[in-house]
């Protein structure tokens, strides 16, 4: 009779490395790298917040999808480590038309830019018990500098004229805010980022035209993963 | 062990909170806002109120919004190697204006004369840093010289009306990161060693800020400088 190849298996570690050399899932040992994105985006509530945190749900969370989050664990990147070059905060509207050009700080959209909870706020980004990043006006600081184009429209001030409104944080590239040196985030670390208002929350100017606005922050950077 | 150094070295590497062998590296800004008291002045100091300390302009205690700073005219025990000075003008939004602003229905088209004396401000300054007992740093007409490099992308629009085109104004510093007004080469700031950052205004008192409403405007001077910090490893 053929011995069975787990004779002599009485250590758990030896029984592991046979399984996953025989029947695992990635090759331990080998690492595979590649240009990604970790992003999450949060509701920004009318009334304001004292805090948001992001990265908080896994997809699939909460009700989070890909278009909120790609983050495979909750506080963590799971099996991949992450070398974080930039961070980008944007400002997300999904509906993105004021009513009317002719409108009051209510119903501008322009005015949370311009004056709004855009021109308040500290990021934090913390790595177990540390703090590694913290930035003054995030939204500003550390724009989206994604390359996005813009719209712009105007009409006539005595009609009613449906205005798409641009997104106003700086897009160029050049802006983007390089986390210079890289910070390596092993995988299985824990990790948190925020927004506060420690000054008091600020609440939504335009409030009229019923628009939902979401913070999206991204860390970009580059991933080393398991090759599988 | 009769020695105290000796002493205090062992029982640090035994039990101390950080390893005084080892540096870490990391970008960082160390910012500081300030409140620009309405009837304009001849000078401001920045970084010389810590975090919980109480701003003398606006009687409020100070925030993680308006410095990180947690000594009075020192970094933490670290040291910091400066490459960028940032400053900004930082309108306060509206909703932490007083209640009478945040109740008006047009905050912009009221805020013309008040942007005229931003404007007005970014043309004056001198911006001079003292480090220990020298200066190191000075910038005339810092608003312009060292922006913040950050802010958004304004086009003005117009729009027929029934009888004229209708505009308003915002003033804004440069928001281009190409503009920061960088040191080079950079200066090393030593763990414990003290600095003053001071902008006087040489010519005679700054430009007042007008009221909206009978109400004074709350505008904030901020002073970023931007770097490195080298840390001991925790």
């Amino acid at each position: 009779m053929a011995t069975s190849p787990y004779a002599g298996l009485t250590q758990s570690q030896q029984t592991l490395a046979l399984l996953q050399a025989k029947f695992g899932t990635q090759q331990p040992g080998n690492i595979q790298i590649r240009r990604n994105e970790f992003y999450s985006t949060v509701d920004y509530p009318s009334a304001g917040a004292s805090q948001l945190n992001f990265f908080g749900s896994a997809i699939g969370n909460s009700g989070q999808t890909y278009q909120d989050t790609n983050l495979p664990v909750a506080g963590s990147f799971g099996t991949s480590s992450f070398l974080l070059k930039s961070i980008n905060i944007a400002v997300v509207i999904p509906l993105n038309k004021d009513a009317s050009y002719v409108g009051t700080d209510a119903t501008m959209v322009a005015g949370e830019f311009l004056n709004g909870f855009v021109q308040a706020g500290v990021f934090e980004l913390n790595v177990n018990a540390k703090n590694y990043v913290l930035l003054p006006l995030p939204l500003l600081y550390a724009p989206p500098a994604d390359g996005r184009g813009a719209l712009y429209g105007a009409g006539l001030a005595s009609t009613s004229f449906v205005v798409n409104t641009p997104n106003v944080q700086q897009c160029r590239r050049y802006n983007l805010y390089l986390n210079d040196p890289e910070l390596f985030i092993e995988a299985q670390q824990n990790f948190s980022a925020t927004i506060s208002y420690p000054s008091g929350a600020v609440p939504l100017t335009a409030t009229a035209n019923s628009l939902a606005y979401q913070i999206k922050i991204s860390l970009s950077g580059v991933e080393f993963r398991p090759a599988q | 062990m009769p020695n105290s150094n000796a002493v205090v070295n062992w029982v640090n590497s035994q039990y101390g909170s950080y390893d005084p062998t080892k540096f870490n590296i990391r970008r960082k800004q160390w910012y500081d806002e300030v409140r620009y008291p309405v009837a304009g002045t001849t000078a401001l100091s920045f970084m010389s109120i810590a975090l919980g300390g109480t701003d003398p302009n606006s009687g409020l205690a100070k925030t993680y919004e308006q410095t990180n700073l947690t000594r009075t005219g020192q970094f933490d025990g670290s040291q910091f190697l400066l490459y960028q000075v940032r400053t900004y003008i930082h309108l306060l939004p509206k909703q932490r204006q007083t209640s009478t602003i945040i109740a008006l229905p047009y905050w912009f088209s009221s805020t013309a004369t008040v942007q005229d004396a931003l404007h007005d401000l970014s043309n004056q300054g001198v911006l001079t840093a003292i480090i220990g007992q020298k200066e190191y740093v000075r910038i005339c007409n810092p608003f312009q010289v060292a922006p913040p490099g950050f802010g958004l992308e304004i086009n003005t629009l117009g729009a027929a009306n029934a009888s004229a085109i209708s505009q308003n104004t915002w003033f804004q510093q440069s928001p281009d990161q190409r503009d920061v007004y960088e040191l080079n080469p950079p200066q090393l700031i030593e763990n414990n060693q003290t600095f003053q950052w001071n902008l006087t205004f040489p010519d005679g008192t700054s430009p007042a800020i007008p009221q909206i409403s009978s109400q004074n405007i709350a505008v904030n001077i901020m002073l970023v400088l931007d770097g490195y910090t080298i840390e001991n490893v925790q």
